[in-house]
């Protein structure tokens, strides 16, 4: 008895259609992801007790008021408040000594908050909020 | 004079390694992309001289024009519920990194929204990374 031999047949899978699936998914990804470098500053703001007063502490206070801004109670401008903080040279202070008094009173903008925390944290300072006081 | 007619063989081109090559820029893609936790939430952010470049954080809270507060994309009732949840995140983290909270608010946002936000995260243990564009002025 002779055995019958089957001759399999190689069966081709087309791999065209793959690349093109694959290339769609990626213009997806291309179309869909947007390259963002986020940017900004880095404070550390101390998680202090609340009902610390003023008197003992002998940091430099920056005050923000609605239309005006006073560093040590005096008015200043913003490009000024940072050549006076570039001046207390913070960077070669203790950790203590750092720390500069964020106060904000009336309706004060974020965009001027952050000018001050970022000012002070380009000096090396540390930013403390500095709640204000009730009547 | 007879012309001679040549006969072109048709090449085929092996489509094979085109495939896998797009598949590695798809894994790279994925690899690469992170997606953004604060889908729809439109703010203004402020801008000041000095900046510097921040990493990808894992945590944020936000606070949009509107002066509605989002932690991780999510809407909060409130400044106090901050403290707790980023407490939650940050507990036992000792790497600045972990327990760095990005805090994206807008620029109009008054004092009495953003700043007990501002406390919160740092009464809660977090490092802010106030998020801002660099101005020229």
């Amino acid at each position: 008895m002779t055995k019958r031999q089957k001759r399999r047949r190689e069966i081709e899978m087309s791999l065209s259609s793959f690349s093109d699936i694959a290339f769609l998914l990626i213009i997806f990804f291309i179309l869909a992801t947007t390259l963002v470098q986020v940017s900004g500053v880095i404070n550390e703001i101390p998680a202090g007790e609340q009902s610390q007063s003023n008197e003992d502490l002998e940091s430099p206070t920056v005050k923000l008021e609605d239309d005006r801004m006073l560093f040590n109670e005096k008015q200043i401008e913003m490009p000024e408040l940072r050549s006076r903080l570039a001046d207390l040279k913070l960077h070669e202070k203790s950790e203590d000594e750092k720390v500069v008094l964020l106060e904000a009173s009336g309706n004060v903008k974020y965009q001027s908050y952050f000018d001050v925390m970022a000012s002070i944290s380009a000096a090396g300072g540390v930013t403390a909020i500095m709640q204000e006081e009730e009547e | 004079m007879e012309k001679r007619r040549r006969r072109r063989k048709m090449i085929p081109v092996p489509v094979t390694s085109m495939g896998d090559i797009a598949f590695l820029l798809i894994i790279f893609f994925m690899v690469c992309s992170r997606f953004a936790k604060d889908p729809g939430v439109v703010i203004e952010p402020p801008t000041t001289v000095e900046v510097d470049e921040l990493d990808d954080y894992p945590l944020i809270v936000l606070i949009d024009k509107d002066s509605q507060i989002y932690f991780q994309g999510e809407p909060i009732a409130s400044a106090d519920m901050v403290e707790g949840e980023v407490r939650r995140f940050v507990e036992g983290k000792e790497d600045d990194k972990l327990r760095t909270v990005l805090f994206r608010c807008d620029r109009n946002v008054g004092k009495h929204v953003f700043e007990p936000v501002i406390e919160a995260i740092a009464q809660g243990g977090g490092r802010i990374a106030a998020v801002g564009d660099p101005s020229d002025k």
